[in-house]
């Protein structure tokens, strides 16, 4: 049987990942003593897979669990998943440049596979994109069942092909669409701006609602509006700006808000708005979209006041909440410039900085 | 969070002021042309001195734009102090060239309990507040490049025994180094000691507001910080390189009859009287 190794038992990793790998025996890493103590104690656990309708349900039982790394043989694998969020791979354990197999940064953003290259001096590292919705938890009935269980969508497994991926490996992945690079950057915008922009904003907006999974949120007519609104800017963008085909990136935004709203998903709006500076990162889903829109004439209307959402984002155990509860202080222009680098006089920042005392309004207006 | 707090205040005043209106040189002190203060200073100064007497009650001020404080150096030993360089690389910032920081470090009965590191030019700041650094973007130090050089920095009037020792100084960074560079703002110069582009730091008789704030910077950068608290100022040197280290502090020890201290965040600053 082929073996495969997990790295991060996080809501991809734990939740959406194993479903994939039916044919592999699986190991995870993750740092979390309690989490490896935990599953390891039970002998694996649950993951339920939503079809918007229905649950199917997984036991996963995981050939090693472990937050030691020296414990794992690295030339034990086939193929590894990365998947521990972008902040965390400078971290990851030195013994992981001995891996020898492919290896696939699920990380949300290509940068990650150089990141990865350039710190383990590794040279098989290649880019996936999970498309799907993944929660960080389960139905409260399920967690009773299983503390360490996880909801997942049924979504789809992009992983871009190489000469390192065998015909045998392939065959034992039979649900991943294997693209090459080009094609995978198709997606990667697709999901990047369709998928990842109007989903963590429907988490910042939820969050300013008292919303505490996002398919509350969306049940609210002033959210769903906002993100209806954000859907259609980055159409008009896409379509301007790219020779995608206008039918592949139409019907993936159509079944985006229903994917947000699958009332069977349990996704925390905490899991999704994470770490909002890093959302707002330039080349990212909220100030890099915005750079699409003004660069290709789309007036940014919705996506503002998106942004709005995630710089009022104050949950007091979010990583970025002390920098986030200063924005005051630091004044938009400076925030900007120091924790993202997008220079002051840059249209980024001007055009934020000039719009958020009415998005800052219309928030309080609306969703309070 | 008070001195995020600080950082945050001092990065606005920095982006209001991007357009450089307040490069205008204010005044020269000690008819030292080098010495210079901008409107920029100034504008830092009042912000570190409203935020001391607003946020910080019963912390003191010690600024370089600031009064002398009575009894000098000595009285950091004991009570709670703020001591600010508002803008270290004035004369850089004057005359449009790189080269320019704000620095502050927080210290309590003696000890060095945070400290705040503002840098314009790479979108940085530093804070160490309640034993955590914070960094406003990721960073990494890197290892001393191969060709890394050594800052040196000193004032423009030395005694007799200090030139002495700097002249043997420069000879060590000769050897040991790349070369000498000196550019105008040791908060500059540190920093690219903390990023590997520097192999080692000399301060030599400089302010103790030049430098004290990056202390707990340079201990979490595993960064070997040896230094002589007194009342002609500050001398440090910082390396990862020991044996750079004795060597200059042997060469400074033996002209000017000071003894050095290895700073570790627990213990309290040694400041000779």
């Amino acid at each position: 049987m082929a073996r495969a190794l997990i790295v991060g038992c996080g809501a991809i990793g734990r939740g959406f990942v194993p479903w994939i790998l039916r044919n592999f025996d699986v190991d995870f890493f993750d740092v979390s003593q309690d989490l490896v103590a935990g599953i390891t104690g039970q002998g694996g656990y649950s993951s339920y897979m939503s079809d918007g309708e229905q649950l199917m349900h997984m036991r996963v039982k995981p050939r090693k669990v472990t937050s030691v790394f020296s414990d794992l043989n690295p030339s034990d694998y086939d193929i590894v998943f990365i998947s521990v969020g972008p902040r965390n791979v400078e971290r990851l354990p030195a013994e992981i440049s001995a891996l020898s197999c492919p290896i696939y940064s699920l990380e949300n953003d290509p940068i990650t596979v150089d990141w990865i290259k350039q710190g383990y001096g590794l040279q098989s590292v290649y880019f996936g994109v999970p498309d799907v919705i993944t929660s960080s938890t389960a139905s409260p009935e399920n967690l009773a069942k299983d503390r360490y269980a996880i909801h997942t969508e049924n979504g789809v497994m992009y992983l871009q092909d190489s000469d390192q991926a065998s015909t045998q490996l392939k065959a034992a992945l039979p649900e991943v669409k294997w693209l090459p690079v080009e094609r995978l950057n198709q997606e990667w915008d697709a999901k990047l701006y369709i998928h990842n922009t109007p989903h963590c904003i429907a988490a910042y907006l939820g969050h300013l609602s008292g919303c505490t999974y996002l398919h509350e949120a969306l049940a609210k007519p002033a959210i769903s509006r906002v993100i209806d609104g954000v859907i259609e800017e980055l159409l008009y963008s896409l379509k301007a700006t790219t020779a995608y085909d206008h039918h592949f990136i139409e019907s993936y935004a159509e079944k985006e808000v229903r994917r947000f709203s699958n009332r069977l998903l349990f996704d925390p709006i905490s899991r999704v708005a994470r770490e909002p500076i890093r959302k707002l990162h330039p080349s990212g889903r909220l100030t890099g979209a915005l750079r699409l829109l003004l660069s290709s004439g789309v007036r940014p209307t919705y996506l503002t006041i998106g942004i709005g959402a995630a710089l009022h984002y104050l949950a007091k155990n979010d990583r970025d909440f002390r920098q986030v509860a200063l924005i005051n202080e630091f004044g938009i222009p400076a925030f900007l410039k120091y924790h993202l680098s997008m220079p002051e006089d840059g249209l980024e920042s001007r055009y934020i900085d000039q719009n958020f005392d009415r998005v800052t309004s219309y928030l309080d207006r609306v969703l309070a | 969070m008070k001195l995020l707090s600080l950082s945050a205040c001092v990065c606005n005043l920095f982006s209001s002021t991007s357009t450089g209106q307040l490069r205008t040189v204010q005044k020269v002190k000690d008819d030292q042309p080098r010495d210079v203060v901008t409107s920029l200073d100034q504008s830092l100064h009042e912000a570190a001195a409203s935020f001391v007497s607003t946020r910080m009650p019963g912390c003191k001020l010690m600024s370089e734009e600031g009064e002398s404080v009575l009894g000098g150096i000595a009285s950091l030993a004991n009570g709670e102090w703020l001591i600010v360089d508002p803008l270290d690389g004035s004369n850089n910032y004057a005359l449009s060239l790189p080269g320019y920081g704000f620095m502050a470090a927080h210290v309590v009965e003696g000890k060095i309990d945070g400290s705040v590191v503002v840098l314009p030019e790479h979108d940085l700041y530093f804070v160490v507040e309640a034993g955590e650094m914070l960094v406003s973007q990721p960073f990494a130090s890197s290892p001393v490049a191969s060709s890394g050089s050594v800052y040196y920095a000193y004032p423009p009037k030395l005694g007799d025994a200090a030139n002495q020792s700097r002249a043997q100084l420069i000879d060590l960074v000769d050897r040991r180094s790349s070369g000498l560079y000196r550019y105008g703002s040791a908060c500059i110069g540190l920093y690219n000691l903390i990023r590997g582009r520097h192999a080692a730091f000399i301060g030599h008789g400089i302010r103790i507001w030049d430098a004290l704030a990056y202390f707990p910077l340079l201990e979490r950068f595993s960064i070997s910080t040896h230094y002589h608290i007194g009342p002609s100022g500050l001398v440090l040197i910082a390396s990862s390189d020991q044996a750079f280290i004795d060597e200059a502090c042997g060469i400074i020890t033996a002209s000017e009859k000071i003894a050095f201290s290895v700073f570790t965040r627990d213990a309290n600053l040694v400041i000779s009287t």
